[in-house]
């Protein structure tokens, strides 16, 4: 039996030293449903049953932190949006609620307390924290740049840079002000807490956008939670290269990237400043050989895990399509490579 | 030409209200609608395309490009109608089932449009069955698949063994894209094209169809 826990591990981590081998992990998102026999639309209403996915995906892979998963519209359906839940895929936004821009004067933010699926969030950590013991575990929320392009629409929002940029700026601090409300929350039920922006890639934006729309938020958001002892990581999907640089600056104590990105770069970049987490291709978890993730968890290892300050992780969430035999791939090649010398 | 030039430029600066000036000025010339498309327009993205190819324009530009070019297509369009030019084939574009995104269908949309393809566009979280009808219902030279998520990649893969099991893979092309998609993928899955960007992708249609392609 191992002598150390993954409570232990992921200590060692965020503090810069060093346990037994390497924290992994994976996004299990909704591959956890398709494990525990759940239907998506069960998954992403019934508190217990998310709860008790995210338990079995721990029991039966053993992964050293794990992220309790909302959906990324989530927040988006608070305010008003139409959110569907098909039998065999992630929940999807029908409708917008910003298609008007004047419509914003009309948002509020809501007592998170008072919205059914936000409900149905808090449960689902609070059911996890009480039934996953002794794995570390971080919720998630959607960023304030992925919230707002889900109200008003991502190529609206886009658009909106240019043509309106001060509309965007009173759209970004509206959702900067309630990811203050809503983080808080969710960090009341026990547990940390990630941020998602699957939208602020430079496969969706550009750095000039970054930096000039996202960037002061960020860069609030972290100093806010950091003047109140909290931490909070960052997840971007898809290619950040191009503004890893000011990514890092805005303060954030945890950084995960996604395959496209360079783990090289981000370590070289970070000097140890940030805990990075990634990006092992998430295709692989379904579509890959033994010897192909091996090669791509011990290339991850290779490169980022000298320093400590890292968390060996799938690049995103995997697919609904990935298979047990891949995620086991993945953890022995954890546990093959992962030991530090 | 130096007309032409103009609406090329303000194409690649994505800005929408000269180009349209500019086209209005250059049909009030007598400048032929092809000469507008093909020295104005699809220049102007094609340059944007390899600006983007070469990570110095991203997705926002891409985006007032193609703003910017739809502007001047809604000037051509009618003309179009009338002149008697036939599409030079018809592309049934989607983004895979599992994935809501739009934004680079649509700029790939456009573009073909642009290269003068007909589109049927069968919009985002598409299933296979849907590529399987619209296929079998006839007519469709080449089917289009976009995917921005990695989650959703592998509809790609399905979607073609579906149009194989339905006995139409044979009697279409098939290009794939998006920000996660590379070349070496769509191989692996046994697509005929992929386009790194939306100019790319009208190229790779063109020269799937045995048209002229990869050139200006």
């Amino acid at each position: 039996m191992n002598a150390y826990a993954s409570k232990d591990r992921i200590v060692a981590a965020l503090k810069g030293q060093y346990a037994d081998r390497v924290p992994a992990t994976v996004m299990f998102g909704v591959y956890a449903s398709k494990l525990a026999g759940f239907t998506l639309p069960q998954f992403f209403t019934d508190a217990k049953k998310h709860a008790r996915a995210h338990a079995l995906a721990c029991e039966t892979f053993q992964p050293d932190t794990i992220t309790i998963a909302g959906d990324v519209f989530l927040e988006a359906e608070a305010f008003g949006a139409k959110v569907e839940f098909p039998e065999d895929s992630s929940p999807h936004l029908k409708t917008s609620v910003l298609e008007n821009k004047a419509d914003l004067g009309k948002l509020n933010i809501p007592d998170p307390k008072k919205i059914n699926r936000l409900c149905w969030y808090l449960e689902a950590c609070e059911r996890s924290k009480s039934e996953i013991k002794d794995v570390p575990m971080s919720g998630a929320c959607a960023g304030p740049w992925t919230l707002a392009g889900n109200l008003r629409g991502l190529e609206r929002l886009i658009l909106d840079t240019v043509d309106d940029p001060d509309f965007v700026h009173q759209l970004m601090r509206f959702t900067t002000a309630w990811i203050k409300v809503w983080v808080a929350t969710v960090r009341d039920t026990g547990i940390g807490i990630g941020m998602g922006e699957a939208s602020a890639s430079c496969s969706v934006i550009s750095p000039k956008v970054y930096r000039t729309f996202i960037k002061p938020y960020h860069e609030e958001i972290f100093n806010y939670f950091k003047e109140r002892k909290l931490y909070i990581s960052l997840h971007i999907c898809g290619y950040i290269d191009p503004i890893m640089e000011d990514v890092l600056s805005t303060g954030v104590s945890m950084i995960s990237i996604d395959s496209p990105s360079s783990l090289d770069k981000l370590v070289e970049l970070s000097q140890g400043k940030a805990v990075i987490m990634g990006n092992v291709a998430t295709a692989l978890f379904a579509e890959g050989t033994k010897r192909e993730m091996e090669a791509a968890v011990k290339q991850c290892i290779d490169t980022a895990a000298k320093g400590s300050k890292y968390i060996l992780c799938s690049g995103c969430e995997i697919p609904l399509t990935s298979c047990k035999n891949n995620i086991n791939y993945f953890m022995e090649a954890a546990n093959k490579y992962g030991y530090y010398k | 030409m130096s007309n032409l030039k103009s609406i090329a430029e303000s194409v690649v600066e994505g800005d929408d209200k000269k180009v349209e000036e500019l086209t209005k000025r250059a049909i009030a010339d007598g400048v032929g609608i092809a000469k507008i498309l093909d020295d104005g327009l699809i220049a102007g993205m094609e340059t944007i395309g390899e600006l983007f190819g070469r990570k110095e324009a991203f997705v926002p530009e891409l985006l007032l490009s193609a703003r910017a070019m739809q502007a001047s297509m809604k000037l051509l369009e009618p003309l179009l109608v009338g002149s008697g030019i036939k599409p030079i084939g018809k592309v049934a574009l989607g983004t895979v089932k599992g994935d809501i995104h739009n934004i680079g269908k649509d700029l790939v949309g456009i573009m073909l449009k642009g290269a003068g393809f007909e589109i049927i566009d069968l919009g985002v979280d598409v299933p296979p069955e849907k590529f399987i009808d619209t296929v079998r219902a006839g007519g469709i030279d080449i089917v289009g698949m976009s995917a921005l998520l990695t989650t959703s990649m592998s509809m790609m893969k399905t979607t073609i063994e579906a149009l194989d099991t339905a006995g139409l893979r044979k009697q279409v092309k098939i290009i794939i894209g998006g920000a996660v998609v590379t070349q070496d993928y769509a191989e692996s899955i046994g697509a005929d094209g992929y386009g790194a960007n939306a100019a790319e992708a009208a190229n790779r249609a063109k020269k799937l169809l045995g048209l002229k392609g990869d050139q200006k």
